[in-house]
């Protein structure tokens, strides 16, 4: 075994790792200087919106939102490169998937798109008026003494919706279950005032199924 | 060296062409394979193993580090968690502390600030019970417990602003809570001290439950009496909670009479029985289509025979306010329709406009007197002036005969208990909901402080300042706050 031998095997080792770093970077989109199109615009619009970029929204990827990304960065304790990844992005709230770039600013009002996304995690298959009961659920459980007394604390009660725990929660929603969340806070509610719901199809939970159910909804029975 | 690995490497070469003979024996025809041996019997020999050894250590690394992470976020919640639970066995104790204080306040401003305390700490227990991993389940009761100790108070605090003095009954309830309340604060300590701090998501859903006494199979039974009742009016009063609609009336109808009243109120036909609910309002429900196929679902009351509430979608999709004309259009072809649909007096008050539809306030009244509590919404298409959807569960919960007494204070009177800081630009008489079981009949003063909208209501009989709203106009329409 010679120091050639030893020589071939650092450069494979080498070779080995730097196509991992490669494959790693590749699996998620990222943006840097250079970058360009809709993802670098909405970039640069959250930036600015922020105080953080004062360019023009160009969708182009310069040293101007290099700089910005990088304060950003700073701020929020990432990595200060410059380079948005998916750190960076989820920072930003921006799906590294690509794809949908629903999430406009139209929404201004937190817990109606909180509610919003909850009915698209657990209801999207439903029919509306399923999807409308889902949210006011979720509102009546605001009400009720028996949970916490925001829509955020409710939501985000350990164990209180799956979605939450297994992160369908940050989904986009669709206009459909936007809707259905302005609805509910509008005050329709088809089921009569439950606090509770499930799939009979799919809980296992004996005090659930114990309980006298007041209405189904598509694949939902609900009850108090 | 160089010669014995020539040799091994000539062997290997042959064994390598014998192997692959059968499977690719047109590329040994060729000879390929022996001028390119060198190359593949390194790769075989020595890149392969090396590679293979390279991503074992990569891959224990990569673990390693993953690992090392997980602990990181691991440790992370558990804080979070053991935090909530340190916080929440503190304000358990501060408000045990606060209510046996109470027992013995004698002067009104400390036992106004008790109660303060009290509410303040009830709110803050709420929301750390739901930073701890329990299930929504387990932490019910308790939850309720608490949110109503912390009611109860601001009740008690209303009754003091009002001049009220405080009732033996008051006293004894206090009481009650105070040793319920030391019971359970003991009980989350004493787990404390011995570490028993739920830091990962319970399974089993009794750790508060057993905490406050109460066994996992009692909670089948919805009225056993763990805690002390409360009697009084909040709105988390277990009355409140279980109030039941004074606005049916009338005989029981069967789904066939329903669904005629459906066909009635909607003009639609082909409705198709979806179900039915049960619960305070039981009711028939139905589902049928447009003619341009959006789906329209309606609920008829079993009892009376009442809409309950009608879910449409609109034509369009517009989210703007209109301008005034066109508002008052679509309000008129609300009014139109509450009047077919059997809700006689009403009177507009707000509107909001997204999704094609204007969702516009109607309040019952009585000889010129809002009946906020007997609320309908209406949402009326912005391009059809069809109406595609209303809500009147607000009314067929409260809506009665109801008996007024005259104000005793007059409007010039109520006027000058508003602050000097409003603007009014009008005035009113309405009955307006102060808990979900009482109503008081106020002035309602409309105006502007600089930018903002404000609505003030002066009880009609004490003159005393029962509730300030503020009016948050959105782009979509107003809100009131």
């Amino acid at each position: 075994m010679g120091k050639t031998n030893v020589k071939a095997w650092l450069r494979l080792a080498l070779i080995f790792m730097l196509c991992l770093s490669i494959s790693g970077a590749a699996m998620a989109a990222t943006l840097r200087v250079g970058s360009s199109g809709e993802e670098v615009k909405t970039l640069q619009t959250k930036l600015k919106r922020w105080g953080y970029y004062t360019g023009s929204i160009d969708g182009v990827f310069g040293s101007g939102t290099k700089k910005a990304v990088i304060a950003f960065q700073k701020k929020n304790g990432l990595t200060p490169d410059g380079i948005v990844g998916p750190a960076t992005l989820k920072a930003l709230g921006m799906q590294s998937s690509g794809g949908s770039s629903a999430s406009s600013g139209s929404n201004t009002n937190g817990n109606l798109y909180l509610l919003a996304r909850l009915v698209y995690g657990e209801a999207r298959g439903e029919p509306y008026k399923g999807q409308v009961a889902v949210a006011a659920v979720v509102l009546n459980r605001v009400k009720s003494s028996k949970f916490p007394n925001s829509v955020s604390g409710v939501i985000y009660q350990s164990g209180a919706f799956s979605v939450v725990s297994d992160g369908q929660i940050n989904l986009t929603p669709d206009e459909t279950a936007i809707k259905a969340a302005r609805d509910a806070m509008n005050g329709y509610d088809p089921t009569n005032g439950c606090l509770y719901y499930y799939n009979p199809a799919k809980t296992t939970n004996k005090w659930m199924l114990s309980k006298p159910v007041l209405l189904r909804i598509g694949n939902h029975a609900f009850f108090k | 060296m160089e010669r014995f690995d020539g040799n091994e490497s000539e062997n290997k070469k042959n064994r390598a062409i014998e192997n692959m003979a059968d499977v690719e024996p047109v590329e040994y025809e060729k000879g390929k394979l022996i001028r390119g041996g060198g190359f593949w019997h390194a790769v075989r020999t020595i890149a392969l193993p090396v590679l293979l050894a390279v991503a074992l250590v990569a891959t224990a690394l990569w673990g390693d580090e993953q690992r090392t992470l997980a602990d990181g976020y691991r440790r992370n919640s558990e804080n979070i968690y053991r935090r909530a639970f340190t916080e929440l066995c503190d304000d358990m104790s501060n408000m045990q502390t606060a209510l046996g204080k109470l027992r013995v306040a004698a002067a009104p401003g400390q036992y106004m600030l008790l109660l303060d305390d009290i509410w303040r700490l009830s709110g803050s227990c709420v929301s750390l019970m739901s930073q701890i991993p329990s299930s929504h389940i387990d932490t019910a009761e308790l939850n309720s417990f608490v949110v109503r100790i912390g009611d109860y108070a601001r009740s008690l605090s209303k009754k003091a602003l009002e001049g009220e003095e405080r009732s033996e009954d008051d006293m004894k309830r206090l009481e009650e809570l105070y040793t319920k309340c030391a019971e359970i604060s003991r009980e989350l300590n004493d787990r404390l001290s011995i570490g028993d701090v739920p830091t990962a998501a319970i399974t089993n859903n009794d750790y508060f439950l057993s905490a406050s006494g109460t066994e996992e199979d009692d909670k089948q039974d919805e009225d056993i009496d763990k805690f002390p009742t409360l009697i009084y009016d909040g709105p988390f009063s277990e009355s409140s909670e279980k109030r039941e609609a004074k606005g049916l009336g009338g005989d029981m109808i069967d789904q066939e009479k329903a669904k005629q009243q459906a066909e009635a109120i909607t003009g639609i036909s082909g409705f198709e029985l979806t179900g039915e609910t049960d619960g305070t309002i039981p009711s028939w429900d139905f589902s049928s289509t447009e003619n341009d196929s959006r789906e329209v679902d309606i609920s008829i009351s079993k009892q009376g025979g009442k809409l309950v509430w009608l879910m449409g979608s609109a034509t369009g999709t517009a989210n703007e306010v209109p301008p005034k004309d066109k508002a008052d259009e679509l309000k008129n072809a609300a009014l139109e329709w509450l009047g077919k649909a059997g809700f006689d007096n009403m009177k507009a008050t707000y509107a909001q406009y997204y999704s094609g539809a204007a969702v516009i306030n109607f309040a019952a009244t009585k000889d010129e007197i809002i009946l906020y509590n007997d609320l309908v919404k209406v949402w009326v298409d912005v391009d059809t002036k069809e109406i595609i959807g209303a809500d009147a569960r607000n009314y067929l919960f409260s809506h009665c005969e109801r008996e007024l007494a005259e104000p005793a204070i007059s409007p010039e009177e109520a006027e000058a208990r508003v602050s000097v800081n409003l603007e009014i630009e009008s005035r009113e008489l309405a009955l307006i909901p102060l808990t979900p079981e009482t109503e008081k009949l106020c002035y309602e003063f409309k105006g502007r402080c600089g930018e903002d909208e404000y609505i003030v209501y002066i009880d009609a009989q004490t003159g005393y300042e029962q509730q300030i709203f503020v009016i948050i106009n959105t782009e979509n329409g107003q809100l009131t706050i």
